[in-house]
């Protein structure tokens, strides 16, 4: 057994009765060994005055209370489930304005279109026809035998709109005809040369 | 009424809806909790977080609890096994940000100690604590300042006898050494 191991076990009270004797009996002989005993025993002395510490009560007051919130945390704002909510909520809103718009304008869009066939002038209209169907001959038969009122009704009775085109009273005529769909045009087209002038 | 039974009541207590049952168990050992894994992190934060897990687990686990150790073995077990596992996960940490494996200078030592002279005296053990190896510190820290005998300690802990008291007398002669070193 080292001398280390023999100091440690007599500190530590795990020496023999007849271990101890004889340790006492070397102690008392050997400055050396008093010495070393010594340098274990102030590390056992700094240990206990350690040990009598008290912590803070403050400290130890805020413990439970802090454990409180984390067994039952208070409801707190969270950006993502909140940003969830909103892009839901104006999801609904943007939904809700795209079918009120169609459902209220669609209505008025119609009345609009005859007022704005109307305002046309008349090399305005002929253009108009001539761009439902590139040919001459409904251009010569209109401009020769179609009255300002006549083009009018014809234009508003046959004009059937999308929602875009609805909005028309900041465009010009053309860009409607760009808007009609290729059925659109062809019933216009069939019944301006069916239509008895 | 002994440590053991009134443990007993309190948890039974605790168990049966009696949530100041649990305070009163939680300030029992809340400061013991600290201390060893204030001595085995050397660090307030880290103790503190410890603490709060330990009570956690200790709020959510109880009703496991089946008596067949004492309650402060238990808590000693999830204590001590907390500390460790942090400081492994600090010791991780230290190696993939190439950081010093000197303690961190972060005490927090005036939240808890208002004495000064203690204070200091605190932190010199601290430090030489913190040279020891984990596993000698962990029995140096439950043989000298958590009063426990080995038994106790192997019970915590899983080790043989054998291999504590070695390890703690390797522990004890480092001590010696590094106060040694620290007054010269």
């Amino acid at each position: 057994m080292t001398t280390d191991e023999r100091i440690i076990k007599y500190i530590e009270n795990e020496l023999s009765p007849q271990e101890r004797n004889a340790f006492e009996v070397e102690l008392n002989n050997s400055v050396e060994l008093r010495e070393e005993l010594n340098k274990y025993l102030k590390v056992k002395a700094e240990t206990d005055e350690i040990k009598k510490l008290k912590l803070n009560p403050l400290y130890l007051d805020s413990i439970l209370p802090e454990l409180k919130n984390k067994l039952n945390p208070p409801k707190t704002f969270s950006v993502k489930r909140n940003l969830g909510y909103a892009f839901g909520v104006m999801l609904v809103f943007i939904l809700s304005i795209v079918v009120l718009k169609n459902f209220f304008i669609s209505e008025t869009e119609l009345t609009d279109l005859k007022e704005f066939t109307q305002s046309l002038n008349e090399n305005e209209r002929i253009e108009l026809l001539e761009n439902l169907n590139d040919a001459s001959e409904v251009y010569n038969l209109i401009s020769e035998n179609i009255s300002e009122s006549q083009l009018n009704n014809l234009l508003a009775a046959n004009l059937e709109i999308n929602n875009e085109v609805a909005e028309a009273y900041n465009i010009e005529y053309y860009e409607i005809v760009d808007d009609l769909s290729e059925d659109e045009i062809e019933v216009i087209y069939k019944e301006i040369l069916n239509t008895n002038f | 009424m002994n440590l053991k039974t009134d443990d007993y009541e309190l948890i039974q207590g605790f168990l049966s809806g009696n949530e100041q049952s649990f305070n009163l168990l939680a300030r029992k050992y809340q400061e013991r909790i600290y201390w060893h894994a204030r001595r085995m992190l050397g660090d307030h934060d880290d103790a503190h977080e410890i603490v709060q897990q330990v009570l956690l687990v200790m709020h959510s686990k109880l009703k496991t609890f089946n008596f067949s150790s004492a309650l402060y073995t238990w808590i000693y077990k999830i204590t001590s096994t907390r500390s460790l596992n942090l400081l492994k996960k600090k010791a991780l940490r230290r190696i993939f940000t190439f950081s010093s494996d000197e303690l961190i200078e972060n005490y927090g030592y005036e939240k808890i100690v208002e004495d000064i002279e203690s204070r200091e005296r605190f932190l010199k053990m601290e430090k030489l604590l913190s040279n020891l190896p984990v596993k000698q510190r962990q029995v140096f820290v439950m043989r000298n300042y958590d009063d426990l005998s080995y038994e106790e300690i192997s019970n915590i802990t899983g080790k043989s006898i054998g291999t504590l008291k070695a390890n703690y007398f390797h522990a004890f002669r480092k001590m010696k050494e590094l106060m040694k070193k620290n007054d010269d």
